[in-house]
């Protein structure tokens, strides 16, 4: 079981980055990838990438704004891992790669809406949105407003393909509604949650 | 609405929205010249593809390039002083231009120049800070058509001033203009003081046209044909040193704005050869009339006005040519002597000798036609060549006789009253193909002298067994 913080920031933010983390691995068939910290002089609301994937996740209680920065050449590398066959038009491996990169980011989305559901909280997720990674300038990145507890986070997941980033941005409506929080992923939960996929 | 409705209306929306902002972004790479937006550090956060060429990098690896790595270190500085003005005060609506020169990371460290534009982007002030969006254009090639016509200029050989509304100088646009003028520097220059000095005094009618170029600024273009006539198109200029003298010719170009003459152009040509040519050429065409007239002297006896000997020797020659090309068909010599001359010399003097003379002189020109040589071949001897179509001997005939008639008519009166009866004589021989014109001559002369035998008065030709009256 991978560890998380014990406070409530810490608990979300360890959720998604240990989800990014065994999803990214699950899906590439890569397990060399490693989660490592963003420099010191970043600040979020900086552009990460050429690219990024965008997906919301919603519900009553709390409200995600996750998205995974990438350049093709590295997300095309990441996605070669497991499929091998090269794609010489560079249009359709481009396409490819972006569709790839949705998917993955729906993964991660989907193992993060999961992991929520098995704390009862019913979150739901919007189709990826892929954009131009300048548009991250238009993130929302503002903190607690007195009202909402806001945070954002930023890490990297890092490989021999290269490099990904992904940024969170959670705004929590109903701090009691997830307090008491639990990190439980599919890894660690039973066979039965296992055999549901297959 | 359902809720999967509502979905899907999500799902098109977005996916709209994913197209149209993937087109815009693909517009924007594409976009002509150079665009760059730069982060508070200088460093690219969005590049259009002109840019990444520029840069030697790509799409990805541009980001965080810093754009001032684009400039020399000297350019670089400059380039950071803009951006401060740029952000002082963080004015958004506030733009600035300039020209700065690029130095490419290549091997040969080439150099652009481009024109620049920066603003302040209209943006909350987030990770990035302040951020600057760039637009260049490339005037490499503008520059160097731009030298390419400036290296033309300067090496015409002709003078380019641009006048301003106060008649000085406001740009040289070629540097031949100097050397036109002997001077280093002329721009600030009246261009009528120029004149003025050049020429040494330039005088009235120059000074008032120059003035009237002046005048002709904001006036309207239609009544400048008449002021253009007074501006004066020529002018002789003395070098430095006074020891040659300079002809400029000038072409008056104005600049028109709303059709209100704005500038003038003023193309100056040096002409100084054109002229000397010129006046080689009068002085050439003075030297032939002078010559023409000697020759005429030459060639034409002023006692009678007929030709000389001198004459004969090349207008025969080149008769005879024709003839022995077939142009003239028939050719006869006329051999003439005036009576018993030697008598009138001494009976009335040389005076009255000389009269007679000139008096068959005139009836000699009166009766031969335009196409027949009269010469004066002795002291009264004179010799006719007469090219014909006819039969040569009827026309040496008719000529002679009309003569001899004229002659035998003519009556020279003296101061005294005395009347003086002259008369002449002659012989015609025809000349045959190929024959020698002195040959013919001779027989001429023999039958001229068959003729004074004969009594005198008369016409012998060639074939008559008797003389003619």
């Amino acid at each position: 079981m991978l560890t998380v913080g014990t406070d409530l920031r810490s608990t979300i933010v360890g959720i998604f980055r240990n989800a990014s983390l065994v999803q990214t691995r699950q899906f590439s068939s890569c397990e060399a990838l490693q989660l490592v910290e963003m420099e010191d002089s970043f600040q979020l609301g900086q552009v990460l990438a050429r690219q990024m994937i965008l997906i919301v996740i919603s519900g009553a209680e709390l409200r995600v704004l996750f998205k995974i920065h990438f350049n093709n050449s590295e997300s095309d590398r990441l996605r070669r891992i497991k499929f091998r066959t090269p794609i010489t038009d560079e249009r359709i491996a481009a396409a490819k790669t972006l569709d790839y990169m949705k998917e993955l980011t729906n993964q991660v989305c989907g193992r993060i809406c999961r992991i929520f559901q098995r704390n009862d909280l019913v979150l739901g997720m919007c189709i990826p949105l892929s954009m131009h990674g300048f548009y991250e300038l238009y993130t929302d990145y503002t903190l607690d407003d007195g009202k909402l507890k806001k945070f954002g986070d930023a890490w990297k997941i890092n490989g021999d393909f290269g490099s990904l980033v992904c940024t969170s941005y959670v705004e929590i409506m109903e701090p009691t509604a997830v307090t008491n929080l639990q990190y439980v992923d599919e890894e660690v939960s039973n066979d039965d949650d296992e055999l549901e996929f297959l | 609405m359902s809720q999967n409705n509502e979905l899907l209306a999500c799902y098109k929306v977005l996916s709209m929205l994913e197209t149209a902002s993937d087109n815009t972004e693909t517009m924007l790479d594409n976009m002509p010249g150079v665009v760059v937006v730069l982060n508070q550090n200088l460093q690219v956060i969005r590049a259009n593809q002109e840019f990444v060429k520029l840069s030697g990098r790509d799409m990805e690896t541009v980001l965080g390039f810093k754009f001032v790595n684009l400039f020399s270190s000297e350019n670089a500085d400059i380039l950071q002083r803009q951006f401060a003005l740029l952000k002082n005060g963080r004015q958004f609506n506030k733009r600035i231009d300039f020209e700065l020169e690029i130095t490419l990371a290549d091997e040969k460290k080439t150099t652009r120049q481009f024109y620049w534009q920066a603003s302040l982007v209209s943006f909350k002030k987030g990770a990035e800070g302040d951020l600057i969006s760039i637009s260049g254009k490339d005037l490499s090639e503008l520059y160097q058509s731009e030298m390419k016509l400036k290296n033309i200029f300067s090496n015409l050989p002709l003078g380019m001033l641009m006048i301003d509304e106060k008649g000085k100088v406001k740009e040289v646009l070629s540097q031949f203009s100097e050397v036109l003028f002997d001077r280093n520097e002329l721009v600030g220059l009246s261009f009528s003081k120029l004149v003025e000095e050049a020429e040494n005094g330039a005088d009235r009618f120059i000074v008032e046209g120059l003035s009237n170029l002046s005048n002709c600024f904001g006036q309207s273009k239609n009544n400048y044909d008449n002021v253009e006539k007074t501006f004066p198109k020529k002018i002789a200029i003395t070098d430095s040193h006074s020891t040659h003298t300079k002809w400029l010719s000038i072409n008056y170009q104005p600049i028109l704005k709303l059709n209100r003459i704005d500038g003038f152009i003023l193309l100056i040509e040096d002409v100084t050869e054109t002229e000397q040519a010129k006046k080689e050429i009068e002085r050439v065409s003075v030297l032939e009339r002078q010559i023409l007239t000697v020759y005429e002297a030459a060639i034409r006896d002023p006692l009678s006005g007929l030709y000389t000997r001198l004459f004969m020797k090349d207008s025969v020659k080149s008769l005879i040519g024709n003839f022995h090309r077939d142009s003239i068909e028939e050719l006869a010599v006329l051999m003439m002597d005036i009576d018993h001359f030697k008598s009138i010399n001494d009976t009335y003097g040389h005076k009255v000798g000389d009269t007679v003379i000139s008096e068959i002189g005139r009836i000699i020109l009166k009766c031969v036609r335009e196409t027949d040589i009269a010469i004066r071949y002795g002291g009264e001897e004179f010799l006719i060549i007469l090219p014909s179509n006819m039969s040569n001997m009827t026309s040496a005939r008719i000529v002679a006789e009309r003569i001899r008639e004229d002659v035998a008519n003519y009556k020279l009166t003296l101061a005294s009253g005395e009347e003086v009866a002259v008369t002449i004589s002659g012989g015609a021989a025809s000349c045959g193909k190929g024959e020698n014109i002195d040959l013919v001559i001779e027989r001429a002369d023999g039958y001229l002298y068959q003729a004074k035998r004969s009594g005198r008065n008369r016409i012998i030709t060639e074939g008559d067994s008797e003389a003619a009256k």
